[in-house]
């Protein structure tokens, strides 16, 4: 085990990842009530906005109910204690209209990300955080797309533009745990810089995912109350901390008010706690997005085709986040057929 | 005459007038700098501005660069001088240099890692390619004297504690794409070694470490450019860790410009030589300098993403120093002092 006593740094994404569960619809008394229970657990970071980052808000991927600025102003006045944190996708988001705003409202900690063999495009955006001095990590999405030489190679890039750590998610909850191990190992040999890792649990692997990681050297883990995530949901935050108690792994989140967190998203917001529906299941073997599972349901039932059917053919496309468009044209194809 | 011109005349003065530094093997030569509007080749070019304009030395100078803008911008003063011929183009591109050369430096290569990890191929490609073209060309002058590649000191494996690196220290070859500009200019290394056996080509390798000064990028990233960018603009310093278990050295650019000059003159041909400041300095210590002059906070970040790695970059130069009867002639309060005045002077 390679794990580093109290060297963890838990990111709470229940209001991003967490806001696809919604359609984007998390309200501004749901983020008020939520971070205030957050920092009173003194978790590490609190991440917030549209389920795709900021500057997402759109017909194409869902408008969100509340502006990012509103997001942002809200969250940071409950958050004292806790970092506040921003996913950042370069295109979504621009550094003029977006970032600098943010910059002035106070957000300390920007989760730049890109597809897994897309890191060129952050360079600006990493290089123009960090010139602020702000906490830049880099992140690379659907991560099992690509092989662990390429993921090394991408992470390699966001090192160089100035990123203070690296963080690979299983945006489709389609690794198994000796798939995370080989990958997080590679990038945990190779960079000087911290490496993380965000899971989803389409097989009900992401909690021994994060465990998976944290052994094989992550110092970054990602998790939502509940699990409350894009699809079958994420690492379920407070079961999370109650492992790492377990295993002796002081995180300085205080149990009981995690506990108490969970509790009050599960009462003010969280209407379907995530579960690994069947659909959601295909969407893992698939290696397709979590997130397009809810268009994925409607427009198939819209279409009366078969929602496995059309994560299949996704897979097959190898469909990342933001073609949601390509849902519409699978589902024509599978009516046509 | 601009500030900025003002302070490099200072610090050649302030050197010769204190110094024995005899460079008149190049005086009446013709010397070809490539990479000319880099942070060399800027300094090279002020060294031979400076020799003519004091010593009458009757230098002339060609430059080779694609960026001429650049050029331009930065050295107008040389731009327009009668003895500079400026060649704009990129050194990948065949190129003909008159037979009268006398001295190469060739310096046409990025040590900026940010290029090494988006355009790989193509900082592979200026190694390659641009010193093959040099060594073409300097393969049929008649009256080449002298050839010096500045390589890197990239091409050393990694140094975990702050002893000084020797020329003859184990370097890093591989075939991952994360080493191409170690593994590029062991290459390139090799490929002078080549020339110098088929060609008896006058070559002598110079592998810079770390430096400062006038011409260095604010925006790249290395430490000290980035502690005088977070001072001018009255930002805090941020260093990833506490600072006091990475080593660099410093050299100012007027010192690695002699020094350089000075090898390619004298060079023992087909030697290797370290071209840096042997003294290490703690990071910390480097923005403490740097907080002595203009007052930010330094805030060391020691929770996570403290970067705990013991790392060092500092040369041996005992070869230069025996060799060429060299020394620093800027020490370092000077030279951070100096950069730092060159920088605000823009601000």
């Amino acid at each position: 085990m390679i794990y580093k006593n109290n060297s963890l740094l838990i990111s709470d994404l229940t209001l991003r990842d967490g806001n696809h569960a919604l359609s984007h619809q998390i309200s501004e008394e749901n983020i008020r009530t939520y971070c205030t229970a957050a920092n009173e657990a003194r978790v590490h970071i609190v991440e917030v906005g549209h389920g795709n980052g900021i500057g997402a808000s759109s017909l194409l991927v869902g408008q969100s109910a509340v502006t990012d600025k509103k997001i942002i102003e809200v969250a940071r006045e409950c958050l004292t204690k806790t970092l506040l944190g921003v996913h950042i996708i370069p295109g979504f988001a621009t550094i003029e209209r977006d970032i600098k705003p943010l910059i002035e409202q106070g957000v300390d900690v920007f989760r730049i990300a890109s597809h897994c063999t897309e890191a060129d495009i952050t360079e600006q955006h990493i290089e123009y955080c960090r010139s602020q001095d702000k906490k830049v990590f880099g992140v690379l999405m659907m991560s099992h797309m690509a092989s662990k030489e390429t993921i090394l190679q991408e992470a390699l890039k966001m090192q160089a533009y100035g990123a203070s750590a690296i963080i690979i998610m299983d945006s489709s909850g389609h690794y198994l745990p000796d798939d995370v191990k080989d990958r997080v190992s590679a990038l945990v040999d190779h960079l000087h810089i911290p490496v993380g890792f965000h899971a989803h649990n389409n097989l009900g692997m992401a909690v021994a995912n994060s465990v998976a990681a944290i052994n094989s050297g992550a110092q970054l883990i990602d998790g939502c109350a509940r699990g409350f995530g894009a699809g079958a949901g994420n690492t379920q935050l407070e079961v999370l901390v109650a492992v790492l108690e377990k295993m002796d792994i002081k995180t300085d989140i205080d149990f009981y008010k995690i506990l108490d967190a969970a509790d009050i998203a599960e009462k003010e917001f969280i209407k379907n706690i995530p579960y690994i529906s069947s659909v959601s299941v295909v969407s893992g073997v698939s290696g397709v997005f979590s997130g397009f599972l809810k268009p994925v349901n409607r427009i198939a039932a819209e279409f009366d085709v078969d929602p496995r059917d059309v994560f299949y053919r996704l897979g097959e496309r190898k469909a990342v986040a933001g073609q949601e468009d390509l849902i519409i044209e699978i589902v024509k194809e599978l009516k046509d057929k | 005459m601009k500030l900025q011109d003002k302070l490099i005349t200072e610090d050649f003065h302030r050197i010769f007038s204190e110094n024995d530094i005899n460079l008149e093997g190049v005086f009446n030569k013709k010397i070809l700098i490539t990479g000319a509007s880099g942070f060399f080749g800027s300094w090279l070019s002020e060294l031979i501005f400076y020799l003519n304009s004091q010593f009458n030395a009757n230098i002339s100078l060609f430059l080779i660069d694609r960026d001429r803008e650049k050029f331009e911008k930065n050295l107008p003063h040389i731009n327009q001088a009668k003895f500079v011929n400026f060649l704009c183009q990129d050194v990948r591109s065949n190129f003909e240099l008159p037979i009268d050369i006398n001295f190469i430096i060739h310096g046409a290569i990025n040590p900026d890692n940010r290029q090494h990890a988006s355009y790989p191929v193509e900082c592979l490609s200026t190694i390659a390619n641009g010193l093959m073209n040099s060594l073409r060309e300097a393969n049929r002058l008649p009256n080449l004297q002298g050839f010096s590649f500045l390589s890197s000191s990239s091409i050393y494996k990694k140094r975990h504690n702050e002893d000084a690196i020797s020329e003859e220290d184990p370097i890093n070859i591989s075939t991952d794409v994360k080493d191409l500009f170690s593994t590029g200019n062991c290459f390139a290394e090799l490929l002078c070694s080549a020339s110098i056996s088929e060609y008896k080509t006058p070559i002598t390798i110079i592998r810079p470490f770390t430096f400062c000064g006038p011409y260095q990028d604010l925006n790249a990233p290395w430490v000290l450019n980035y502690f005088i960018k977070s001072a001018i603009q009255s930002k805090q310093i941020s260093i990833l860790g506490t600072g006091d278990n990475v080593y660099r050295s410093l050299m100012y650019g007027a010192d690695a410009a002699i020094w350089i000059l000075k090898m390619t003159l004298d060079g023992n041909k087909g030697k290797t030589y370290n071209l840096g400041n042997n003294k290490p300095l703690k990071i910390i210590d480097i923005a403490k300098k740097v907080q002595d002059i203009i007052y930010v906070p330094i805030i060391t970040e020691t929770g996570i993403l403290n970067n705990s790695e013991r790392n060092a970059l500092v040369p041996d130069t005992t070869s230069a120093i025996q060799d060429f009867d060299l020394k620093i002639y800027t020490e370092i309060d000077l030279a951070i002092k100096k950069t730092i005045a060159w920088f605000s002077s823009y601000k």
